[in-house]
C-alpha cells in the first residue's frame, strides 16, 4: 500500500476519532441499565436494606473504566496532532446503534435484564485470533483497537514516529486530571519512541480491560480494584459474565470456565420497568414530559461539550464534569420514574440526544 | 393502588398546584404511591372525597381561587393542604392540629416522621434552593469549588 504522509495521518486520525465514538456509545446502554436498578429501599419499605448493591458496583466500574479509555484515545489522538471530536452529531451514537459501523453487535438502550446483560458480554468479547484484525478483518472491539495498533505500527515503520506524534504535550491528559477506577492515564509524551511505546501501551490497556484477550488465559487483567480488600480485577467480560452467574470470578479462574468465587446477589425484578429504545415519541405532546426529557439531554449535552473542552487543551474542564455526570444520573433516575402517559405501566428514559443549541 | 386510579390522579393534579411542580415531576421523585398511601391511611374516606373533589374545580379559570377557597383557607382542608406540601418539600408528614383531629378524627398513622430514605432524599426542598440532600446524592469531588446551582427558587 502506497500511501503519502498526510493520508497516512489522517487515516490514523479518522480510526481514533471511531475509537472515540466506540467508547462513548457503549457508556449510553450501560448507564442506562445502571440507573434502571432499583437501589437501597426503593422497593421495599418495610425492609431497607441495599439490594443489588453488587451488579450495581460492577457496571459503574466496567463504565468508569470506558471513560479512561475514553481518555486513553483522546491522549493517542492529541499524541499525533488530531483534534478529537466529542460534539459533531454526524459522529455522535444514537439509538440503536450498530457498533463498528455494523460490524459489531447493535445495541439498545434496555434496562437490566439478563438479555441486556448478554449483550454486554457480547460487546467485551475477545476475538477468536488476533489475526483477521490485523488485516482490518475485524468484528468486535478488540479487534478494531489490533487493526489500529497494526495500522499505527505499519505507519511508523514507513514515516518514522517523529513524524507521526507531532501533537503538542500539554493537551495530554494527566493522572492529575483524570481520576478513575481500575487503572491509569498513560500520557503520550517524550521522544517519538517513548510516545509511540506510550500508544501502544495505551492500546493495550484499552483492549486488557475490556475483553482481556492477551491476559494469559486468566481472568484478572492485573490491576487492582481499590478498596479494602484489594482484589484484582477481572475483564469486562468477564464482569458480565459474573452478574449472569449470580457468581465472582477469582482471578485465576481459567478464561474459559464458569466464575469460582464469591456469591453475587442479583435481583432482576428489583428494576424500574423502563420501556427499550426511549424515544420522544413514547411521550409526544406530554409537555412536563418532553421538560424533564430535554433536561436530561441539556445535561448530556454538557457533558460532551465539556470533554470536548477537556480534550482539546483545557484540560482543567474534566474535573468540573464530575458533577455533571451525577446530575445525568439524577436526571435519568427521575425520568425512569415517571410512567408513560399509555397506560402500560412502563417508565419513560433517558434519549441520550445531543442538543446542539441547547446553550448549556 | 394503580396509577390510572383517577383519585391517585387527583391527588397529583392538587399535589402539583400546591407545590408548583408538575405531576410528571412529582411522579420522577418515586414518592408518588409513598405519599399517595400515607395520604389513605391518615384521612378517613369522607375527607379524601370531599378534599380530592377539589382537583375537578382547578381546570377552571380561575385556579388560583380554588387554591384560596377549596385548599389553603378551608378549615378541613387547609391543614391537609400545608400538611401535603411539607410532605412533598420534606419528606416529612407533619401530624394535623389537635383541633383538626377533634373534628374529624385522628389516624394512628399520623405522626411526625421522614416516610422512607427515599422521601428524604426525592424532598422538593433540595431541588427549590439547588443543593443536595446532606449525606445522600453526592454532587461529586470538587463540587465545592463552583457556583450552586440556582435551583427552582432561584431561577
Amino acid at each position: 500500500m502506497t500511501q503519502d504522509l498526510s493520508a497516512a495521518r489522517h487515516e490514523l486520525c479518522t480510526l481514533l476519532q471511531q475509537a472515540l465514538m466506540l467508547e462513548l456509545s457503549t457508556i449510553p446502554p450501560y448507564a442506562t441499565a445502571l440507573y434502571s436498578i432499583l437501589q437501597e429501599g426503593q422497593y421495599n419499605r418495610s425492609d431497607p436494606e441495599l439490594v443489588n448493591a453488587e451488579p450495581i458496583e460492577v457496571i459503574r466500574q466496567v463504565m468508569v473504566e470506558e471513560m479512561l479509555h475514553m481518555v486513553l484515545v483522546a491522549n493517542v489522538l492529541n499524541g499525533i496532532g488530531g483534534t478529537p471530536q466529542m460534539t459533531n452529531p454526524d459522529l455522535l451514537p444514537t439509538y440503536p446503534h450498530a457498533l463498528l459501523g455494523g460490524r459489531g453487535p447493535t445495541v439498545h438502550l434496555r434496562r437490566f435484564t439478563p438479555d441486556q446483560i448478554k449483550t454486554f458480554r457480547q460487546i467485551e468479547t475477545a476475538p477468536e485470533s488476533p489475526y483477521p484484525g490485523e488485516h482490518g478483518d475485524y468484528h468486535t472491539i478488540g479487534g478494531f483497537y489490533i487493526f489500529i495498533k497494526t495500522r499505527l505500527k505499519d505507519i511508523c515503520d514507513t514515516f518514522g514516529a517523529e513524524a507521526i506524534f507531532i501533537g503538542a504535550e500539554d493537551r495530554q491528559i494527566s493522572n492529575d486530571d483524570y481520576y478513575g477506577a481500575g487503572g491509569h492515564v498513560i500520557e503520550i509524551i517524550g521522544s517519538p519512541e517513548k510516545r509511540y511505546a506510550a500508544a501502544i501501551e495505551a492500546i493495550d490497556e484499552i483492549i486488557e480491560e475490556g475483553e482481556g484477550a492477551c491476559l494469559g488465559h486468566r481472568a484478572g487483567d492485573n490491576d487492582p480494584i481499590p478498596g479494602p480488600a484489594d482484589h484484582e480485577d477481572v475483564a469486562h467480560y468477564f464482569k458480565f459474565n459474573e452478574i449472569l452467574h449470580s457468581r465472582y470470578y477469582h482471578p485465576n479462574d481459567p478464561v474459559d470456565g464458569p466464575p469460582t468465587g464469591k456469591d453475587l446477589i442479583v435481583d432482576w425484578r428489583a428494576v424500574s420497568p423502563m420501556r427499550d429504545d426511549p424515544a420522544q415519541d413514547h411521550i409526544a405532546g406530554q409537555k412536563d414530559i418532553e421538560a424533564m426529557s430535554h433536561a436530561f439531554n441539556v445535561t448530556w449535552s454538557k457533558l460532551l461539550r465539556g470533554l470536548e473542552r477537556a480534550f482539546n487543551g483545557e484540560r482543567a474542564a474534566l474535573r468540573q464534569l464530575v458533577p455533571v455526570m451525577y446530575d445525568l444520573k439524577s436526571d435519568a433516575t427521575k425520568l425512569m420514574r415517571t410512567p408513560l402517559p399509555d397506560g402500560s405501566g412502563e417508565t419513560v428514559g433517558p434519549t441520550w440526544t445531543y442538543l446542539p443549541d441547547c446553550g448549556a | 393502588m394503580t396509577q390510572s386510579d383517577p383519585a391517585f390522579d387527583a391527588f397529583l393534579t392538587i399535589s402539583s398546584v400546591l407545590t408548583g411542580y408538575s405531576p410528571a415531576e412529582l411522579q420522577g421523585t418515586g414518592c408518588a404511591p409513598e405519599y399517595w398511601h400515607q395520604f389513605q391511611q391518615v384521612l378517613s374516606e369522607e375527607v379524601r372525597e370531599s378534599f380530592l373533589a377539589g382537583a375537578a374545580k382547578l381546570g377552571c379559570n380561575d385556579p388560583d381561587a380554588v387554591v384560596r377557597d377549596h385548599f389553603l383557607s378551608d378549615k378541613c382542608h387547609g391543614p391537609i393542604a400545608r400538611a401535603l406540601i411539607q410532605l412533598w418539600y420534606l419528606g416529612q408528614w407533619a401530624p394535623l392540629p389537635q383541633d383538626w383531629t377533634d373534628a374529624y378524627g385522628a389516624s394512628r398513622f399520623d405522626t411526625a416522621r421522614i416516610l422512607s430514605s427515599r422521601a428524604y432524599k426525592e424532598g422538593l426542598v433540595w431541588d427549590a434552593i439547588g443543593a443536595h440532600p446532606m449525606g445522600a446524592k453526592q454532587q461529586g469531588f470538587g463540587a465545592w469549588a463552583m457556583k450552586p446551582p440556582a435551583g427552582r427558587a432561584g431561577s
